[in-house]
């Protein structure tokens, strides 16, 4: 396994929500077994690659390797066929599978190298040890762009904006995988209302709506903001996140579902009572989602009505 | 009951100070999160073995009394941080979850 029992990096977790079609290559060079084993070994020099997957009618039925090359021209069989020579007990991965997946792969396995296949059981690429770091190092970069902007947000909102009518409105960058700032919005909008001398019980339930809020979006999204405005009758708390949606709103909204991974969950993430606690603590709670393009939460409590709603 | 005399009788190693005079309302028992978030009460002590930061936030949100750590478990040194700005009763105990929570059973804190 990969990590570590303490400590919860990003890059972990990255490499639990990448998937292997996002990190493998997909100009794949294959072979037929009727080739020859110097005709792979042209190509394998020609292309650089250490090895290269063998296909019969479209299907996976081999890998011949830069060793079983070098086995041959040491033995003598370098011009027989592909078919004889080959290694036929090929590990594969699927298309779909988490990255981590494939890093425990390459430790249990002695190859340099996985076929990828999609659901159809098709090779649609090859991933290699070096092709997983090359992607986290895009992500990482990816990463640390978002914190470097975060924290010109968070300089640049110094003071909040109040605008005609007393309306406080506050936004907050949320990235995925962010645990250490989750709770950055929450604790702001705490903050706001204790000094507003609002009711303890609805300062509680705006806090704990927009804390479960913003680590829906760390968790589950590929990075989002919230956006707040309080006056002086209610507050409303918008979560809005770029992808990947929610599939099944009704499920999602029921208690104990979840999509969380291992990893979230070891951390005591993803109960599957997120969703359910916001609706609980609001007085009024609007889902949107759609597949492909993100989730849009609105959040709003009254501040005057001291009738405590429960998510307590 | 008092926190800190709850802290002497458990024998509690005190990691960041408790509040003069803060008192025990009852105690909650999860490592979920969302799970005490929903169901923590103001003034509970909140037993778990999560030690990372996002435990001073619950903490902080639910206004509990204090947070035990079991199990022997230490925080990580960004919940101490945390805690200690938040002014949150960060406590740890050799003694399991399950044993905590009957300790505060027979000092007679229970649930209201």
């Amino acid at each position: 396994m990969i990590g570590t029992a303490n400590g919860f990096s990003v890059a972990h977790e990255l490499v639990y929500t990448l998937k292997v079609r996002d990190a493998m290559r997909t100009d794949v060079i294959t072979v037929t077994p009727e080739n020859t084993l110097r005709e792979v070994q042209v190509l394998l020099r020609e292309h650089r690659f250490s090895g290269t997957p063998v296909l019969a009618d479209g299907r996976l039925v081999g890998i011949v390797s830069i060793e079983d090359i070098i086995n041959a021209l040491d033995r003598g069989h370098i011009s027989q066929r592909v078919a004889d020579w080959m290694t036929r007990s090929v590990v594969t991965i699927q298309d779909n599978m988490p990255l981590s997946r494939a890093v425990e792969f390459f430790q249990r396995y002695p190859y340099g190298r996985l076929p990828v296949l999609d659901s159809g059981g098709r090779l649609c690429g090859i991933l290699t040890p070096s092709d997983i770091i090359a992607r986290l190092m895009v992500e990482l970069n990816r990463l640390a762009e978002d914190a470097a902007r975060r924290e010109t947000d968070l300089m640049a909102r110094a003071g909040t904006r109040v605008t005609d009518g007393s309306e406080l409105k506050m936004d907050f960058r949320v990235s995925a995988g962010d645990f250490d700032n989750a709770g950055i919005a929450s604790a702001r909008i705490k903050a706001v209302l204790k000094e507003r001398g609002v009711d303890a019980r609805i300062v509680r339930r705006a806090a704990i709506a927009t804390y479960e809020a913003e680590t829906n979006i760390v968790i589950h999204s590929m990075g989002g903001k919230i956006h707040t405005a309080i006056n002086a009758e209610r507050v409303l708390v918008e979560a809005i996140d770029w992808g990947p949606g929610i599939e099944d709103v009704e499920k999602a909204m029921q208690p104990g579902f979840s999509t969380a991974s291992e990893l979230v969950r070891a951390m005591g993430f993803g109960a599957g009572m997120g969703l359910p606690n916001i609706q609980k603590c609001a007085d009024r709670f609007e889902i949107h989602s759609t597949v492909g393009s993100g989730t849009h939460l609105r959040i709003e409590l009254d501040l005057r009505s001291a009738v405590p709603q429960g998510g307590e | 009951m008092r926190l800190s005399q709850l802290i002497d009788e458990l024998k509690l190693q005190v990691l960041t100070p408790p509040a003069p005079e803060a008192g025990v309302t009852g105690g909650y028992a999860s490592d979920l999160l969302s799970d005490v978030l929903a169901n923590g009460e103001e003034g509970n002590v909140w037993i778990t073995i999560q030690v990372h930061r996002n435990v001073a936030a619950v903490a902080s949100y639910k206004d509990f009394a204090a947070v035990i750590l079991s199990g022997g478990r230490q925080p990580q040194d960004d919940l101490r941080d945390v805690a200690e700005q938040e002014g949150i009763c960060l406590l740890s105990t050799p003694l399991s979850t399950y044993e905590v929570a009957g300790r505060l059973y027979a000092l007679g804190i229970a649930p209201a």
